[in-house]
């Protein structure tokens, strides 16, 4: 039996990684999956990357955001504020950050999911799994019947009915969502470190094997203390403004 | 696909045998080492040319089922949706279909009065769960010794906090077509009243042997319901009175906003009609002309409720039912006032609630003829009846009660338990030297840890 709990999005937000992480030990997790974008945004990217590191070591797993690549890349194609806070977090970055990062895959399969920052169509290209084009692309391209992805920052589920076309799901926090592998299923999870559906709690979800079922949670932290370094350590002031307000 | 045999082994489950086939399914009697109850396996049938909402209602089931608590639905056993051979394992109820009731002389109005109430409890308690039913009818309903209903075969549930996998079939109604309420017809698939009208429908099969609107098969035939008036009871059953077609003829309005506010009102007004008012729906006796319904049925309207943006569990709890325990023998007027008060804000703030008033006589024994008793207890209601009308709420909002008991607090709690009562409330305790005793310290703390519901404990400001 394994219970995964699926963090995405954390952006260098190390408040909501712990209240999440101490939320999923509570959930009686076994294992954790991180699916992209660890830092951009926000405060904390060195201790994020150490601490997923550690999780990458005892066999946890751990997949590649756009954030995560513009460190090594140079951010490109990014918002202004997204832009700003890459080239303040590659100066912070120490050689087996960079390395790790580079290590990092798209993709990870694990029957019946597939895990991916973005879509299983093209992860590379960073397209979001919130069209109906998008989603019917990721059903084509997975040979898994569940695809959960981040890159969002909002939770939703996607199911094709019986015509195939693609149905949409908004779910409650803590309600387990059986998921049939009869039909195919797409959700995004969620960000953990920067929610944008005017709440600032944090976003993740946990997949039991044993009865298919999904669960998306909502986390409060102390988003007070994460604003804080935000204003202190020299970030975009606009970054702390959003993560208050969760957009 | 055939039947499996006896002594075939499912996971840890050996079948005894087929216990039901129906259109989708087959239910199989199952045994298992590590269950004592009696065990009921589903297995959808998977045969070429079989329908995929068989299979779509197994998965609808496979994921309502487990969420489900309480004494009106089998208890969830196991299930393995995604096996080679998929199935669901439940509780075997002990009891039999209502089905097995329909006879043409119908049920007496004592027996459709009971069995009307509980059908109306255990939907509401899937209500409560955010659980429309959508398939009630008397096929789907296991009346056991205890005289309880508990609701089987989820297939065409709906769930507001999971995924509806009928959410979009487009021209497809969903449900038993003779007991499908108008708005379903029309694809509206969150609505709980629905359910209510499926009650109307299968009361009206247990007082008549008939189906109110026949077994209508196209979509044309479907949609007179939204017109057409059912032949009156009355006129199948003169023995029956008007407050019980009046009943009956409320849950099968065509319009949801028409029919009870829930399906605990529908009970209450079942195990208490005099909070009835008859109007023309009650009083007809003969089935319409020709000319009437072809008037009618020119041109019909295809109206169709506003659907409720609320899950089903909020629509219930905005329309309670709300129970004042009152000692009618208080004078404090300041003890008075603020009862008065919070009943009627309570009630303001619901304008679909209904309001019991309880009043409570404590006895040395029950049901003991005492001299002065009957007396006394029609005093009590003269005086309960004062206190309602000095409220200015409408009659059919409304009841009293008096009851005699040695163990007030248990007969409030047995009373919210067996009436799906919201919140009760009642004054709290004077200081000790008060003749107030009819609601005595105990009786108050005994409410607040064990009735079923919230109590709201009023106490004047001082």
């Amino acid at each position: 039996m394994t219970r995964i709990a699926l963090f995405s999005d954390i952006h260098a937000n190390l408040e909501a990684f712990q209240a999440c992480e101490e939320h999923a030990l509570h959930e009686k997790v076994d294992q954790f999956a991180f699916l992209g974008d660890h830092v951009g945004y926000g405060p904390d990217p060195e201790r994020i990357l150490d601490r997923l590191m550690q999780y990458q070591d005892k066999g946890h797993i751990v997949l590649l955001g756009n954030h995560d690549e513009a460190c090594l890349t140079g951010p490109q194609m990014m918002s202004h504020h997204a832009k700003d806070a890459i080239l303040w977090t590659i100066p912070r970055l120490q050689p087996e950050h960079f390395s790790f990062i580079s290590s990092l895959p798209y993709t990870h399969e694990m029957a019946p999911l597939l895990l991916t920052h973005a879509t299983a169509h093209e992860p590379e290209r960073w397209h979001y799994l919130n069209t109906e084009e998008e989603i019917a692309l990721s059903f084509k391209a997975s040979t898994q019947p569940i695809t959960l992805a981040g890159h969002v920052h909002h939770q939703m589920l996607y199911y094709a009915d019986q015509q195939q076309t693609i149905q949409s799901f908004q779910p409650t926090p803590g309600q387990a969502i059986p998921l049939s592998t009869r039909r195919r299923w797409a959700a995004t999870i969620g960000s953990l470190g920067q929610p944008r559906d005017n709440n600032n709690a944090s976003q993740y979800a946990i997949f039991d094997d044993v009865s298919n079922t999904l669960t998306f949670f909502r986390v409060p932290y102390d988003v007070e203390r994460t604003i804080y370094k935000i204003y202190h350590r020299g970030l975009p002031p606009a970054l702390a403004e959003r993560l208050i307000k969760g957009q | 696909m055939d039947a499996l045999l006896p002594g075939t082994h499912i996971d840890q489950f050996i079948i005894k045998g087929l216990f039901y086939s129906e259109g989708a399914a087959r239910l199989y009697d199952v045994e298992s080492k590590e269950s004592a109850l009696p065990l009921l396996m589903k297995i959808p049938k998977m045969d070429p040319g079989q329908s995929v909402f068989g299979l779509v209602s197994f998965e609808m089931e496979c994921a309502i089922l487990p969420v489900l608590k309480g004494p009106h639905v089998p208890r969830f056993v196991s299930a393995n949706p995604l096996g080679i051979k998929p199935y669901v394992v439940m509780e075997k109820v002990k009891g039999i279909p209502l089905i097995k009731k329909v006879r043409p002389q119908g049920l007496t109005l004592s027996e459709m009065q009971e069995i009307g109430a509980a059908i109306a409890n255990a939907v509401h308690s899937l209500h409560r769960q955010d659980t429309i039913h959508l398939d009630i009818k008397p096929d789907n309903l296991i009346l056991t010794e205890s005289n309880n209903i508990v609701c089987v075969d989820f297939g065409f549930a709906h769930h507001s906090l999971l995924p509806d996998l009928f959410s979009d079939n487009p021209g497809q109604a969903i449900g038993s077509t003779p007991y499908m309420a108008p708005e379903q017809i029309e694809q509206v698939r969150t609505d709980p009243r629905s359910d209510q009208f499926a009650i109307g429908v299968t009361l009206y099969q247990l007082a008549t042997g008939v189906l109110p609107f026949g077994v209508p098969v196209t979509i044309k035939e479907l949609r007179q319901r939204h017109w057409r008036h059912p032949i009156p009871l009355r006129h199948l059953r003169p023995d029956l009175p008007e407050w019980f077609q009046e009943i009956i003829f409320t849950c099968l309005e065509p319009l949801a906003e028409k029919r009870f506010p829930s399906t605990a009102h529908l009970a209450r007004a079942l195990v208490d009609p005099s909070v009835i008012s008859i109007t023309e729906r009650g009083q007809r006796t003969r089935p319409d002309s020709l000319l009437q319904r072809l008037i009618r049925g020119f041109r019909p309207t295809i109206a169709v409720s506003k659907v409720p943006h609320f899950t089903p569990s909020e629509q219930v709890s905005n329309v309670p039912l709300i129970t004042v325990v009152i000692d009618v023998e208080e004078t404090h007027p300041e003890r008075i006032k603020a009862l008065r008060y919070a009943v009627l804000r309570a009630m303001e703030r619901h304008p679909d609630s209904h309001l019991s008033a309880l009043n409570i006589i404590e006895v040395a024994l029950e049901g003991a003829q005492q001299n002065g008793a009957s007396e006394r207890h029609h005093k009590h209601r003269i005086l309960l009846e004062h206190w309602l009308r000095e409220l200015h709420v409408p009659k059919e909002r409304c009841s009293a009660h008096v009851i005699e008991t040695t163990d007030s607090a248990q007969k409030i709690i047995d009373f919210a338990k067996h009436n799906y009562v919201d919140v009760i409330i009642l004054l709290a305790n004077q200081d000790s030297n008060s003749s107030f005793l009819r609601v005595n310290r105990s009786t108050v703390t005994q409410l607040v840890e064990e009735a079923p519901c919230s109590v709201h404990v009023v106490r004047p400001a001082v």
